[in-house]
């Protein structure tokens, strides 16, 4: 057998902003959806001209373009991303299967790996997003959120504490993205939540203190993450398909176009996945890694013998003590009361809940990372636009290999055009030395390039829990966060530009 | 010949072919025997035979019931897979769908499984023409338990033509050297049993055996059935054997052409 082994679970990625999803959840609302795996060569030998593919899924409506990747070499311990485009419009929430083949003449290796897809809906009448699980429903209503000002930058919360009107949060973000009109904007619309209401059903309900976690893996806050993130990129995909600044009730399939998400790239791209992680990463905080605040919640509420938990909510006030900013330890203040609505086999209902206020910490950090990419290129000739890339973790130690999913992003100065790019750490090229923490990736600019672009590299964190895991232990461990910080949310007003990694002059 | 793929028929049964095959789990390397109400995957051997290689060619499953002259029509879709084959090459497809097969047929069904790809395509026809069609092969097979030595199975007849056309069924014992031989998995269950012979055999148009028709089974051993267009016709067969098993074929003809076919493995549960 080949030794070719899958490491992480596969994980999503959105076809508008190419960033990971929380946790690389796969989101039925969101279409067609990138779907990467790293394929790592477990020897110490390099193999030579291998063929990767999907072979199969385990659900009919999972409609895989088909694709084979050819990869000249794979060094001993190094790890390569492939990426199939995958239709999930179709598919109902649940936990999956992939099966891929990788082979070359020295042999053949089946690898089936698990993948989780949500589903989520938005009921307009009463503003409440649901996210569909095997497991139950996990709903979350937004009461306050970030306001903007008149600039279109950042500016202290909301007075109002009534529920927040959709419609001008997504002609806010609208604004940010205006794909539309191709009218790029460097400075992005923010979305944080100040005040939300969040909601768990099981299904069925449950005897006992302790419900199953979604999917029997991560916790709720990381639906809480999908959530938020699929409302930015719905608002910048409503903006791209009719210019208007209004979300159906329908979020997802009907605006989800494929001509739309083929469209990504640009600044707005940039702008979308960088406002997108913002909410990520500070809703991660909020809830905290080690212990969602629904499981702290369970904990303190013990049920009477013979109840079954039917509903479970829990409203969080949320303060951004410190700038949200990524790979930070920013910390996130939260005022949170928890409530737990039991039955019992008679009919009678019980209510249990739980206050506290509590200080959690971003727990994705980067203590520094390094871009090396030349600042002028000519195309007459042919030079590659190579960028080098290096992350260190809080305690300055370099990210490997598969331990980090980095794209650059490349946009025009006049904002008309952006692409994107991988950057792997696997020793084939342009990469020069696998796993020694130099993520490197390669772009030819053509003729019709000219002119000055700027460059960012954004590196997220990959979820590397291993299946023999126990839920809750696994459920510690979450990917898909962003960590490079090209972007600070602080609530003093002011600006809130995004800053590239550098930019290039590209002469043809 | 650029691209040429093939799912290698039974021989000499075509619709007892070996390269396609259950297992319990995806992982499994050895075939097991489907069980009613419990899921199960399909695998299908698939061969490039063509000067070329074959990227992406996909791979359809299907299951039926126990019948004969099954179209694509009439079978149902358990998935699609894909497969990459250097030419020449081979390789086992998995179908990650599961296949949970019905307690209406006892798990004993039909499963079907084509290769094809655009360079390399399928005829255009509802009909899956196994015998003469290479991208396509067909796994009828049941394994039948008899109670003190009668029994008796369920199937169905089809008929892909647009019009009524009469068909003949036939049924005789064949010698079960040559399907062990193909079908490993069945030595576990012949272990020190002793082939027997079939005594008496009948098609019946009830679905199940009455008891007062046990001792009443006549030699008839053919039939002619005339079945509508795209329609299907059930059928039964009602038989005696003597000793540990005997391995008989069902098959469906017409003007002496074999167009369907099913294999019945039946061990006497007494012995």
């Amino acid at each position: 057998m080949l030794p070719i082994a899958v490491n992480n679970r596969p994980f999503a990625s959105d076809s508008l902003t190419g960033l990971m999803l929380p946790d690389g959840i796969f989101e039925s609302s969101l279409g067609k959806m990138k779907l990467n795996s790293h394929f790592t060569n477990s020897s110490s030998a390099t193999h030579f001209n291998l063929s990767i593919y999907l072979e199969s899924s385990s659900h009919p409506a999972i409609q895989t373009t088909p694709i084979t990747h050819n990869v000249a070499s794979l060094e001993g311990g190094s790890s390569i991303l492939k990426s199939w485009e995958v239709d999930f419009s179709s598919v109902p929430a649940g936990t999956y299967y992939i099966s891929f083949i990788a082979e070359s003449l020295s042999g053949r290796q089946r690898i089936i790996k698990k993948i989780f897809v949500t589903k989520v809906t938005f009921n307009s009448s009463n503003h409440i997003f649901s996210a569909q699980t095997p497991e139950g429903v996990f709903t979350v209503r937004y009461k306050e959120i970030t306001e903007v000002n008149s600039s279109k930058c950042c500016k202290e919360k909301s007075g109002s504490r009534n529920d927040m009107q959709y419609s001008e949060l997504i002609e806010n973000l609208s604004y940010t993205f205006s794909i539309g009109q191709r009218k790029f904007q460097l400075c992005p619309v923010m979305f944080l939540p100040l005040e939300s209401e969040t909601g768990w059903v099981s299904d069925p309900p449950y005897e006992g203190q302790y419900s199953d976690l979604p999917y029997q893996d991560p916790w709720w806050k990381i639906l809480l993450a999908v959530i938020a993130f699929i409302l930015i990129i719905a608002a910048s995909i409503v903006e791209g398909t009719s210019g208007s600044g209004s979300l159906s009730g329908t979020l997802g399939c009907t605006s989800t176009p494929s001509g739309v998400c083929a469209s990504g790239g640009g600044t707005s791209a940039v702008a979308a996945g960088l406002v997108a992680a913002a909410a990520v990463v500070a809703g991660i905080a909020v809830y905290s890694d080690e212990r969602d605040l629904h499981r702290i919640g369970q904990d303190k509420t013990i049920p009477g013998g013979g109840e079954f938990t039917i509903k479970e909510n829990l409203v969080a006030n949320i303060k951004y003590i410190d700038s949200v900013e990524f790979g930070k330890p920013f910390k996130v203040g939260v005022d949170w009361q928890y409530e737990r609505l039991t039955i019992n086999r008679r009919g009678i209902q019980k209510s249990y809940s739980y206050i506290e206020t509590t200080i959690n910490s971003n727990v994705h950090l980067l203590s520094r990372y390094e871009i090396n990419a030349p600042d002028v290129i000519k195309v007459y000739r042919k030079e590659p636009f190579i960028v080098k890339a290096s992350f260190f973790d809080q305690n300055d130690r370099l990210y490997i290999g598969d331990k980090l999913f980095v794209k650059c992003y490349l946009v025009h100065s006049d904002e008309s055009k952006g692409v994107d790019f991988i950057l792997e750490d696997n020793g084939g090229k342009p990469d020069k030395t696998s796993n020694d923490g130099v993520y490197t990736g390669l772009h030819y600019f053509d003729a019709t390039d000219e002119g000055r672009w700027k460059v960012y590299v954004i590196a997220q964190d990959v979820n590397n829990a291993k299946e023999f895991m126990e839920p809750e232990e696994a459920a510690k461990i979450i990917g898909g966060i962003v960590l490079t910080n090209q972007m600070s949310i602080s609530f003093g007003g002011g600006t809130c530009s995004l800053v590239p990694d550098g930019d290039v002059h590209v002469i043809v | 010949m650029a691209i040429e793929l093939e799912i290698r028929d039974g021989s000499p049964h075509w619709y007892l072919s070996p390269n396609i095959w259950v297992v319990m789990d995806p992982s499994d390397t050895i075939e097991s025997m489907p069980i009613a109400g419990t899921p199960c995957y399909l695998k299908a051997r698939v061969r490039n035979n063509g000067s070329t290689t074959v990227a992406n060619a996909t791979v359809k499953f299907y299951w039926a019931n126990p019948s004969i002259g099954v179209t694509r029509s009439t079978a149902t879709l358990i998935g699609q897979s894909f497969v990459s084959l250097a030419a020449g090459g081979e390789d086992d497809v998995l179908c990650l769908i599961p296949w949970v097969p019905v307690f209406l047929n006892e798990g004993h069904e039909c499963v079907i499984a084509e290769a094809y790809h655009s360079s390399d395509p399928l005829p255009a026809t509802t009909d899956f023409n196994v015998p003469t069609d290479r991208h396509v092969a067909q796994r009828n097979l049941s394994v039948l338990m008899a109670m003190n030595s009668i029994f008796h199975m369920n199937f169905e007849m089809h008929n892909g033509q647009r019009k009524e056309e009469i068909f003949t069924a036939q049924i005789e014992q064949v010698g079960s050297e040559n399907i062990i031989k193909e079908f490993p998995f069945l030595k576990e269950q012949l272990r020190g049993k002793k082939e027997g012979i079939l005594k008496t055999v009948e098609f019946t148009n009830t679905q199940f055996l009455e008891q007062s028709r046990k001792q009443e089974l006549s030699e008839k051993s053919s039939k002619p059935i005339a079945i509508g267009g795209f329609e299907k016709r059930k059928l039964a067969i009602v038989g005696q054997m003597e000793g540990d098993f005997v391995f008989l074929v069902v098959l469906q003809c017409k003007d002496e052409i074999r167009t369907g076919g099913l294999g019945i493995l039946v061990i006497n549960k007494k012995s």
